[in-house]
């Protein structure tokens, strides 16, 4: 299995917080984003995804609500984008759409 | 199981990273083709043509956003189901498991979708109902219980009293016209006894 470089990680948590931005203040579902991902080719694995909404949570990005089913270990049942969420991803939109003069 | 073929975008991305996210983006932003194709050659260096941009649009970018405003639609139906279920409702946490666990790909296995949702999340109510009725009634039961138990517990406490009375009156009687068809057992002697 190939490992992604940090650029590809990046470019995956951008591709979320993309999806999120459409979305607006609503809460969406790992499901949703892995499905949304995977009928745009972004492989995204259901691990990745749960780093990715973690480690965007605690840079205060997204809004996570986790819950516990008996026997299962805790798991993400929503994501929200944050204005924090907003502010970076059009930074990070700007970078991108940023053609050398 | 057929594998869809790349298109061009996608098949650059591997070589550019971050190109295809650009690419969504100017759409999502409504950038015309055109644009596009002069930005990535601006960009990355690559030669992009309006036809192969549209296509991409049509086949990848558009169905993507379709999903997207589906899975929107989907949790914004949760969510006023949960709207309707006060804050202090035990079964909201159920509910709320309940749906948000139901995948996409479950849901359309089984052509699903989100009258699926209200079904399910109804069928949780009216089970979460009938639990409340059951203990509602089983309260009440006990309630009554407790309660006939109480007036038991009175009744038997009103029948010792008058005993007690029928006993003390025949007792009068007993010293004043010194007859008495029955008398009163001792009362228990608590405490030394001297011998």
């Amino acid at each position: 299995m190939r490992y992604k470089t940090k650029a590809e990680h990046e470019n995956d948590r951008t591709q979320i917080l993309r999806l999120m931005v459409e979305v607006g203040f609503h809460p969406l579902t790992p499901d949703t984003i892995l499905s949304v991902m995977d009928e745009s080719f972004h492989s995204l694995s259901a691990e990745s995804l749960d780093f990715h909404l973690h480690y965007m949570a605690d840079k205060g990005w997204i809004e996570i609500g986790e819950g516990k089913a008996l026997g299962k270990d805790s798991s993400i049942l929503y994501a929200k984008i944050t204005a924090a969420g907003v502010e970076e991803y059009d930074r990070r939109l700007n970078r991108i759409l940023k053609t050398p003069a | 199981m057929t594998i869809p073929r790349l298109n061009k975008v996608e098949v650059l991305e591997k070589d550019h990273p971050g190109l295809q996210l650009y690419v969504d983006s100017s759409f999502d932003r409504g950038i015309s083709g055109e644009k596009i194709s002069r930005g990535l050659h601006k960009k990355y260096g690559v030669s992009l043509s309006q036809r192969v941009l549209y296509k991409y649009r049509q086949r990848r970018w558009g169905p993507a956003r379709e999903r997207l405003l589906k899975g929107v639609e989907r949790v914004r139906f949760v969510l006023r189901i949960m709207d309707e279920v006060p804050e202090k409702d035990a079964r909201r946490a159920l509910i709320y498991e309940q749906l948000f666990s139901m995948s996409s790909d479950e849901l359309h296995r089984r052509d699903l979708d989100v009258t699926h949702l209200e079904a399910e999340a109804r069928k949780l109510d009216i089970e979460d109902k009938r639990a409340s009725n059951e203990g509602t009634a089983l309260l009440a039961k006990s309630k009554e219980a407790k309660t006939s138990h109480g007036r038991d517990r009175d009744k038997d406490k009103r029948n010792t009293e008058r005993a007690k009375d029928e006993d003390e009156l025949r007792q009068k009687i007993d010293e004043i016209y010194g007859i008495g068809t029955t008398r009163p057992s001792p009362a228990p002697v608590s405490g030394k006894v001297d011998r």
